[in-house]
């Protein structure tokens, strides 16, 4: 039960990991190119009679379609700073109006709703973006507990020893006796392992093929091949 | 003994050995010119002592029917002729690869009259195993102990003396990096090498179960020979052998070798080990000493580069610099040639007005050009990368890239061509010899020409960007990139399944110990590459840049009127089938030559300047839809890899049949690629 259970808490810290992982560098990377795509012309004065411009005049040139497609433009009365907010909500653009002059005070990115509406690949359809990122949240907290499971495991379970070269620590000795495998044995051979011989694990890392010495020379070999090795650890 | 290259001034006195033949039985009293054989390990410098040995006096050819180079060479010593033969490295003599079928069977076909092992000083105990193994052949052997140096670094010391004494042969001891190594006393050797010696020496390692076979395989029989050495590989029990034995025997000899193989048991096979490393420890008790306490420089430096997080970092910058670094200096020497050439065309056209001008600005000028970008080019990669595996380095970055590629059906070692693949296809397709087994190179050459190599990618670039929106171009790329290396990894994991199993349990690597790297061997091999590569590319890149010309000048000049327009016109239903024109057409099979050529072509199609950029993006734009655009960059990224490359494929493919087959498949699914681009991104446009 329990090894099903730790088969399942590294199935999922795998694919929840490479989930997240991806996603995050996906919006690193967006962070810094989406901004350098939507770019802003600069504030020209827009011509308008220097008194109070009332809210029916901007609505009027909105639905004209003066500052861009209506159907993307959201209107805000600030009445504390005396300005409009106009928001176009297809270029992310906030452009903020004097109330009493009718000039065009600023322009720029509305950052916020740019990243919300496109980042987490919403650039490439909004609906794909936002499903996207529904999952995010609840994937994060099974990362964190199947995390601490994985942690935890080797301490709430003695640890099965395993046989061979692969059970053996980095630095420990051992002499080589033979292979399974009739095939392998003149390359081990001819590459230095010959019955007999004393020779020193180096490295074995979590995956990939182990390092051991012998005769002075380095060897790298698959663990599908390590596992095959017939060995004798030297007790020190 | 403690050697530097000032004290190994090498005399002739220096050959050590036990033997002192009579005269009239030493190789110089052969009347002919005498055949010596080069062999030995993988790292034990044999190269740098050949190239020492035989200086620019060498013959580069391929070995009979294979795609292995051959080296070899002609000393005259006190009036004798001697040819050296540079046998490819080998562990032992039970072929695993390509390579060591070749020394196997060289040395079993009796053209050698003696053997240079060259040993490493520094692992000696397991680079005598060759030597060990080449006792049972009936050829007298000299062992050329080399890298003394790097045993010193490395806390060994090695007599010479007593290694000859122990093992019956003479023993020079070499540093083949110093250029102060004489190479007298190894000659001297040579010349009065006693013929007899293999009759001394070869029973001392021999196990009684070898010897009796050996005498129970009639010499008349079809049993290869020598009886002793096919004695010993059937109990073995050598597949390569196995499978040779099984076509070459007699009915009456293979129904006997049969009964034989059925009756050897596995304590026989381990006697036969045991028997080996029985000698190797004899012989290395007697002249190794190790120096106590004494730290290997290889197991510091090994911390840092086999380490699972900074050694990877330290291989994914560092292979990719040394590519662009190659591909910079080549590109500030050829690549300046061939800008230089190409831009002279207008004014050789002007000067020489007519077919003979325009023959020689379009077609034999831009060959040229050709050629020595891609010389340039593949001679500096191929020296950084050398230089690289001189050093040690490489094989700590096939160890690193070994877990992500031997899923993919190869091992650590492609993952050298595969790199360099992204940057020219010819490239990484002349330097995929470093894959040790022919059903892994197999892979990796059909891997190569579907990753995109910097013309592709540039293409691709000046594509998107021209004929989509920037944001929608960096998807096209990434996308197009995508299904690349999709397709690469899918083609090696099919071939993988598919591909009958040739014993490939996994890796099994020498790491060799770090050394100086030596610059001559360096340049030697740069040499010798660069050679096979111009006898046997250049003249196809020369032959094909006529024919396109010919093609797109007659009958009367004008590309207008061209063979290649009415040939573009006839094809014009492909490209209606995928969204594009007969010009787009033309201009993939104008690609064909050089990737980076489509730009240009369509410039002329279009008859605006092909200098501008912004006119041919202009006039591109007017007469192609997006999904059309989509499928013309899929289908320039997938079609048919450039000549060089397809030229490069065959010679190591070594079949028109194979690499034919490979590229039609790899049209087929380009087209099908393309055909799905545009068909079904309508909705995105």
């Amino acid at each position: 039960m329990n090894v099903t259970l730790l088969k399942c808490s590294r199935f999922l810290h795998k694919w929840l990991g490479i989930y997240i992982a991806v996603f995050t560098l996906v919006w690193v990377v967006e962070l810094i190119v989406l901004p350098s795509l939507y770019s802003v012309e600069p504030v020209t004065a827009s011509g308008q009679p220097a008194n109070h411009v009332p809210i029916q005049r901007v609505v009027e040139d909105v639905t004209a379609g003066k500052y861009g497609v209506p159907e993307h433009m959201e209107l805000r009365y600030q009445p504390n700073t005396q300005q409009y907010v106009l928001i176009n909500n297809a270029l992310f653009t906030r452009l903020t109006i004097d109330v009493a002059t009718g000039h065009t005070i600023s322009k720029e990115i509305d950052y916020d709703a740019l990243l919300m509406k496109k980042s987490g690949l919403g650039w490439v359809n909004e609906t794909l973006g936002e499903f996207l990122k529904i999952p995010f949240q609840i994937f994060f907290v099974i990362l964190s507990i199947t995390g601490l499971h994985l942690i935890l495991f080797p301490y709430m379970k003695k640890k099965k020893a395993s046989k061979g070269l692969l059970s053996l620590s980095p630095g420990q000795q051992f002499i080589f006796k033979s292979t399974t495998s009739s095939e392998d044995m003149a390359k081990t051979a001819s590459i230095g392992l010959l019955p007999g011989v004393q020779a020193t694990l180096l490295y074995i890392p979590s995956r990939g093929p182990v390092v051991l010495s012998a005769r002075n020379t380095r060897i790298a070999v698959a663990r599908s091949v390590a596992k095959s090795f017939i060995i004798d650890p030297v007790e020190i | 003994m403690s050697l530097r290259p000032e004290t190994i001034q090498t005399t002739e006195s220096e050959s050590h050995s036990l033997l002192q033949p009579q005269s009239d039985n030493i190789l110089s009293s052969l009347s002919r010119p005498v055949t010596i054989a080069f062999a030995g390990q993988p790292n034990t410098g044999k190269s740098t002592i050949f190239n020492k040995l035989t200086g620019l006096k060498q013959r580069v050819g391929n070995w009979p029917g294979k795609t292995v180079d051959k080296k070899e060479g002609t000393v005259e010593y006190k009036n004798s002729t001697y040819n050296f033969v540079d046998l490819p490295g080998t562990y032992g003599l039970t072929s695993n690869s390509l390579e060591e079928e070749i020394t196997r069977d060289y040395l079993l076909a009796g053209e050698a009259d003696a053997i240079i092992a060259v040993v490493n000083a520094a692992s000696l105990e397991r680079s005598i195993y060759l030597v060990a193994e080449m006792l049972t052949l009936n050829l007298p052997i000299i062992i050329a102990l080399n890298m003394m140096d790097v045993a010193e670094q490395e806390g060994y010391e090695v007599s010479a003396e007593a290694l000859s004494k122990a093992t019956g042969m003479p023993v020079i001891p070499l540093i083949g990096t110093s250029q102060k190594q004489s190479m007298s006393a190894l000659l001297a050797s040579i010349h009065t090498l006693d013929l007899g010696q293999a009759a001394l020496r070869t029973p001392v390692i021999i196990p009684e179960e070898v010897q009796r076979l050996a005498l129970e395989l009639k010499e008349d029989s079809s049993f290869p020979t020598p009886l002793l050495w096919t004695a010993g590989k059937i109990i073995e029990q050598d597949k390569s052998l196995h499978n040779k034995l099984l076509q070459d025997l007699t009915p009456t000899d293979l129904a006997a070798y049969l009964a034989i193989k059925e009756s050897v048991t596995p304590k026989a096979t381990s006697a036969v080990y045991l028997a080996r490393q029985q000698w190797i420890e004899d012989v290395c008790k007697q002249s190794v000493s190790v120096a106590q306490d004494h730290t290997s420089p290889t197991d510091k430096w090994d911390k840092v580069f086999l380490h699972p997080v900074w050694g990877r970092i330290i291989a994914f910058l560092v292979i990719p610099l040394g590519c662009i670094l190659g591909v910079i200096l080549g590109m500030f020497t050829g690549g300046m040639a061939l800008m230089a050439a190409l831009s002279a065309g207008p004014q050789i056209k002007a000067m020489w007005p007519g077919m003979a001008g325009s023959l020689i600005a379009s077609a034999l000028i831009p060959a040229a050009g050709w050629v020595l970008a891609l010389l340039s080019i593949i001679g500096f990669i191929y020296a950084i990368f050398h230089f690289l595996e001189d050093t040690g380095y490489l094989a700590r970055v096939a160890y690193l890239m070994d877990p992500i590629l031997s899923r993919l059906g190869v091992d650590g070692k492609a993952a050298i061509p595969l790199l360099m693949g992204m940057l020219c296809n010819t490239v990484a397709i002349a330097g995929s010899r470093v894959i040790s087994t022919r059903r892994q190179r197999f892979i990796s050459l059909c891997m190569l020409p579907f990753l995109p190599c910097s013309g592709q990618t540039g293409v691709a670039f000046l594509f998107a960007f021209a004929l989509f929106p920037p944001a929608t171009a960096i998807q096209v790329i990434l996308s197009v990139t995508a299904v690349n290396f999709i397709l690469a990894c899918f083609i090696a994991k099919l071939l993988h399944r598919r591909l009958p199993s040739t014993h490939t349990s996994g890796l099994i690597m020498e790491l060799p110990l770090y050394h100086k790297p030596n610059f001559k061997t360096i340049f030697s091999g740069v040499r010798i590459r660069l050679e096979l590569f111009a006898r046997s590319t250049a003249g196809f890149i020369f032959a094909a840049l006529i024919i396109v010309w010919a093609v797109s000048y007659f009958p009367d000049g004008n590309i207008q009127h061209s063979y290649l327009f009415q040939f573009g016109k006839f094809l014009e239903p492909v490209g209606a089938f995928l969204g594009f024109d007969w010009r787009f057409v033309v201009a993939l099979l104008s690609s064909f030559v050089a990737k980076e050529t489509t730009a240009g072509t369509l410039a002329v199609l279009f008859s605006v300047d092909a200098g501008n950029q912004q006119a041919i993006i202009e006039a591109v734009r007017q007469a192609i839809t997006p999904q059309g655009a989509l499928a013309f960059i899929v289908l320039s990224n997938l079609y048919l890899p450039c000549l060089a490359t397809i030229v490069a494929l065959k010679t190591e493919l070594g079949s028109w049949a194979t690499t034919t087959k490979l590229l039609l498949c790899m049209l087929a699914i380009a087209i099908l690629a393309a055909y799905t681009a545009y068909t079904c991104t309508a909705f995105l446009f």
